[in-house]
């Protein structure tokens, strides 16, 4: 191969679906204006004068930083690649050098076939010209002819949605106007066989961000692309591999989206001082949050209205004089306000164990829509420099307006379920009446979507929780061992919830799932009885039999009506668990109707039904052949005795009737 | 699938300079749709929000003229005597003049034009350079109109002769060679706006020792040293004299034509340098 700094011949190579090779590239950038110019001067020099010399400089002159350093990855045709990492990463910087808009300092770059390139907003359009003219400019430096653009001239406008404007100049057309141009124009214009997507869908509506990702799936069928965002789902949606930068270096390489968000979260965490990685040792426990007004049921906070938050914490260490800065944190992981105020004291240092306030009056919180969650540092009145940052203090779903969707609100930090639970701040609890083994059985919350979800012995758990998992992570065909994982990571495990949650749980969308009673008795005698027999001996036990004596369903039945019957989850009727928490259930849904039920669940919890529900497993046991070869009377000893559960949930008697949609009573 | 294969590597272009000469050339033939297109978009941009429109093409020279004419008129500056009426002298003057200083600022021109593109697409930065120089074409078929209003009022005192036609080639010439020295400082031009001001500034003292305004100084002294040095008097001297007089001094024809092929080196070499600097010239755009 050559080496000359830009070569074009034909493509030889075996392996022809590559189509992008970067190989080991690097780049230095310089901060310091002035001194850039003077490096500039300096390489351009030297490429002319010393044009044989090896220019793989690996030195940094002053003020220089690896802008890009030692990145390689290959991108075959039908591949696309999110290219993640916060701003100032080095995205951008790569991208350039992709598109050869500036050169590499060690490595190489290797693109095959014509590249499409959407760099910033308004890539390369002339503000004075209308946006026809700029079309005819835009795919002329695409390579393109004359008599090419005018055959594509009308799907491009149609595409970008710009009829009536697009004898306009450019200047007047709105941010969204210019992408969806600059989209058409890279993408449908140019038909790229690489094609390199900056940040730029996140401007423009979102139903235009849809067709732009459909567009982008089709054109990937013959062509790779490189597609740079901030935002979990679309990456998700088109992305097969994910490149996650950190200050200029690759962080990971992976085909596993999820989790390279998790890490490109951690690593922001750590940025923000959220990890205890940059401060080993906290300065602060925070004791009490109080938020006023509260944050009600099914309410999120208004971001007009005035509120207060006051935090108690107690000094772990000397504390200078500082002031507290309250930040607000978006779902896309961005601190998008802050709020100050100052830490309450008389003295100049706060002395380890003196317990302090902090209190934010603010006036409104001023923030779009959304999910927020918040947290807050401590900066130094003397070199304002953070001191100190909290862990999540609450989140919350902040409106405009005042909300009346579902319960999506949660007070609580996050990762409740983590043995370091001390390690964290407290939360301000409060007092419950619900037993804590209840809760302790049948709770677990989702963090992202703020759900309670009412774990109903024999409700088909996995196959919910595997539902609500796909919807959080896009993750679907979960199987019994991927649950404990997920139980742990993403829901805030009963077993470690504090006791006073009661108020915390009122502000969240609890439902659960019950099933036939008669259904679900037959389908346990069948699995814990006749089957793997782990109740069995219990059963004998308390009947004064042998411990290994077969146990017949007249047995289990007989068993259960002599008291047995609220001995074991298993078989406890439902509706004695469902009515601890009676007036806080919003919704129950039923097996039977389980799609249906999950997709109502899913559009109150996530705000619009899922296109695809992940597979939804039958239960393993054939109960309703089993049941056939019941006689009459077992019928209906097994309908008495869950008499209140073919009640309560709407049953039919008859069994394995397939019920309609029951909502509990708070409908 | 035969695709085109770019490679980018950290090696100076000029490892194969002949290669990279041939590529640049290539690549402004490549783009030839786009510099029409370029062209176009700026004549209809520049003078967009005009209420004269082309008219500002002729008016500079006119309103120079006038200010000459009416300095010498008066006597309050004393030019000598001009083979040809002063105001014509002047006026074809300030027009060949102009030609080169738009020559000469053009490649820059161009670039600036250009560096918005630069930053995001990958285009050949020539063929912005190579729009800006037609546009100098463009503005000398408008001041055509000027010169034939010059024969028109001064129809008497100027000679027609078959030299005229050798006026377009003599442009040529000067374009060429302004093109060329502006080429060399667009790398530089473009990291340190110094460059700009200094030229600025320097500019119509190199006006003043070309024979523009004044005609060729004689003798001895610094003006006429100075002239004699100045690779730009014979070019203006001898396309007014094809102009106006039809046959021009010989020896200043010979060093006219010299120019040929000194712009045509420094032009190339000028090219090349560019391309050479153009990666670290985007590096720099952004900051």
């Amino acid at each position: 191969m050559s080496r000359s700094s830009e070569i074009i011949h034909p493509s030889s190579d075996l392996d022809e679906d590559v189509l992008i090779r970067v190989n080991n590239v690097s780049k230095k950038f310089c901060r310091d204006f002035k001194k850039s110019l003077w490096y500039g001067l300096k390489d351009t020099a030297a490429d002319i004068l010393h044009p044989t010399s090896s220019s793989q400089d690996t030195s940094l002159r002053p003020s220089e930083f690896w802008a890009n350093q030692n990145i390689s990855f290959e991108v075959k045709r039908g591949e696309c690649v999110g290219l993640v990492g916060k701003n100032g990463a080095g995205k951008t910087t790569l991208l350039k050098m992709l598109n050869g808009l500036i050169k590499p300092d060690t490595g190489s770059i290797e693109m095959h076939g014509r590249v499409g390139a959407l760099i910033a907003l308004g890539a390369g359009f002339n503000p004075i010209l209308t946006g026809r003219e700029n079309i005819y400019v835009n795919g002329s430096i695409g390579g393109l002819h004359k008599k090419e653009i005018d055959a594509k001239l009308a799907e491009i406008i149609d595409f970008a949605e710009i009829e009536d404007a697009i004898d306009a100049p450019v200047r007047t057309y709105s941010s969204g106007m210019q992408v969806r141009l600059g989209f058409a124009v890279a993408v449908i214009l140019i038909k790229p066989d690489i094609l390199i997507i900056d940040e730029v869908l996140a401007v423009g509506d979102s139903s235009f961000r849809a067709k732009c990702l459909n567009e982008i799936q089709v054109l990937l069928k013959s062509a790779a692309v490189i597609f740079v965002s901030h935002n979990e789902n679309q990456v998700k949606r088109i992305c097969t591999q994910v490149l996650l930068l950190s200050k200029g270096a690759e962080v990971l390489q992976t085909h596993d989206v999820s989790e390279a968000f998790k890490v490109y979260g951690r690593l922001e965490a750590v940025d923000y001082g959220f990890e205890s990685g940059k401060f080993t040792e906290p300065l602060a426990d925070v004791i009490s949050c109080l938020i006023l007004p509260k944050i009600e049921h099914d309410q999120g906070l208004n971001s007009t209205e005035p509120i207060n938050i006051s935090i108690e914490a107690r000094a772990t260490a000397p504390i200078g004089r500082c002031r507290a800065t309250l930040f607000a944190r978006s779902s896309a992981g961005e601190m998008v306000a802050a709020y100050q105020a100052t830490v309450g004291t008389e003295d100049n240092i706060i002395q380890p164990g003196v317990v302090f306030n902090v209190y934010w009056e603010i006036q409104s919180l001023d923030l779009a829509s959304g999910n927020y969650d918040f947290c807050f540092s401590l900066i130094s009145d003397i070199d304002y420099q953070i001191i100190f940052r909290s862990e999540r203090l609450f989140a919350t779903f902040v409106s405009t307006e005042a909300f009346n969707g579902a319960a999506l609100t949660i007070a609580a930090e996050g990762k409740l379920n983590t043995q370091k639970t001390t390690a964290y701040p407290q939360l301000k609890i409060y007092p419950t009446s619900l037993p804590l083994d209840i809760i302790d059985q049948v709770l677990a919350v989702s963090q992202d979507y703020k759900y309670g979800y009412f774990r109903v012995a024999k409700a088909a758990n996995s196959t919910v929780i595997s539902t609500l998992y796909y919807m959080e992570t896009g993750i679907s065909g979960l199987t019994l061992d991927t649950i404990q994982p997920i139980k742990d990571e993403y829901w805030l495990n009963c077993s470690s919830l504090p006791l006073n949650i009661a108020e915390l749980l009122d502000s969240y969308f609890k439902f659960t799932f019950v099933r036939n009673p008669g259904d679900r008795l037959i389908s346990c005698y069948l699995d814990k009885v006749a089957g793997r027999g782990v109740k069995k001996s219990m059963i004998n036990k308390a009947l004064g039999r042998n411990s290994q004596d077969d146990v017949s369903i007249d047995v289990f039945l007989d068993y259960l009506s002599s008291g047995g019957l609220k001995s074991n989850v298993h078989w406890i009727p439902q509706s004695l668990i469902v009515q601890e928490t009676n007036d806080n259930l919003d919704f129950i849904g039923k097996v039977e109707n389980l799609s249906d039920d999950i997709q109502y669940v899913v559009d109150k919890i996530y705000g619009k039904a899922l296109d695809k529900l992940p597979s939804i497993r039958d239960h393993k046991t054939n109960a309703s052949e089993f049941y056939t070869q019941l006689s009459i009377s077992q019928r209906e000893r097994i309908a008495q005795l869950y008499d209140a559960d073919f009640e309560r949930f709407g049953y039919d008697k008859n069994f394995w009737v397939t019920a309609s949609r029951l909502n509990s009573s708070g409908e | 699938m035969n695709l085109p294969v770019t490679i980018y590597t950290p090696e100076s272009p000029l490892r194969n300079p002949l290669k990279l000469i041939l590529t640049i050339f290539a690549d402004i033939w490549r783009t030839r749709e786009l510099i029409g297109i370029l062209f176009q978009r700026d004549l209809k941009a520049q003078y967009r929000q005009t209420f004269l429109g082309y008219i500002w093409i002729l008016l500079p020279p006119i309103a120079s003229t006038a200010a000459w004419y009416y300095m010498t008129s008066q006597k309050l500056i004393n030019v000598g005597s001009t083979a040809i009426p002063y105001p014509a002298f002047v006026m074809i003057g300030q027009i060949i003049w102009g030609t080169f200083t738009a020559a000469f600022a053009a490649p820059q021109a161009g670039f600036n034009g250009g560096s918005a593109v630069f930053m995001k697409l990958k285009v050949p930065p020539e063929a912005f350079i190579a729009n800006s120089v037609a546009k100098i074409i463009f503005d000398l078929l408008v001041k055509t109109v000027l010169i034939v209003a010059v024969f028109a009022i001064f129809w008497s005192q100027l000679t027609i002769s078959w030299t005229i036609l050798l006026v377009p080639f003599g442009l040529a010439i000067i374009a060429l060679f302004g093109i060329s020295l502006g080429l060399f400082m667009v790398p530089i031009g473009s990291l340190y706006s110094d460059i700009g001001r200094i030229v600025g500034i320097a500019m119509p003292f190199l006006m003043y020792t070309t024979p523009v305004i004044f005609p060729l100084a004689k003798g001895d002294g610094l003006a006429a040293t100075l002239m004699s040095w100045n690779p730009l008097s014979p070019a203006i001297e001898v396309t007014r004299s094809w102009l106006t007089q039809g046959a021009a001094d010989p020896n200043l024809v010979l060093n006219f034509l010299l120019l040929i092929p000194i712009s045509l080196i420094l032009g190339i070499i000028g090219l090349v340098i560019l391309r050479i600097a153009m990666p670290h010239l985007v590096v720099r755009m952004g900051m």
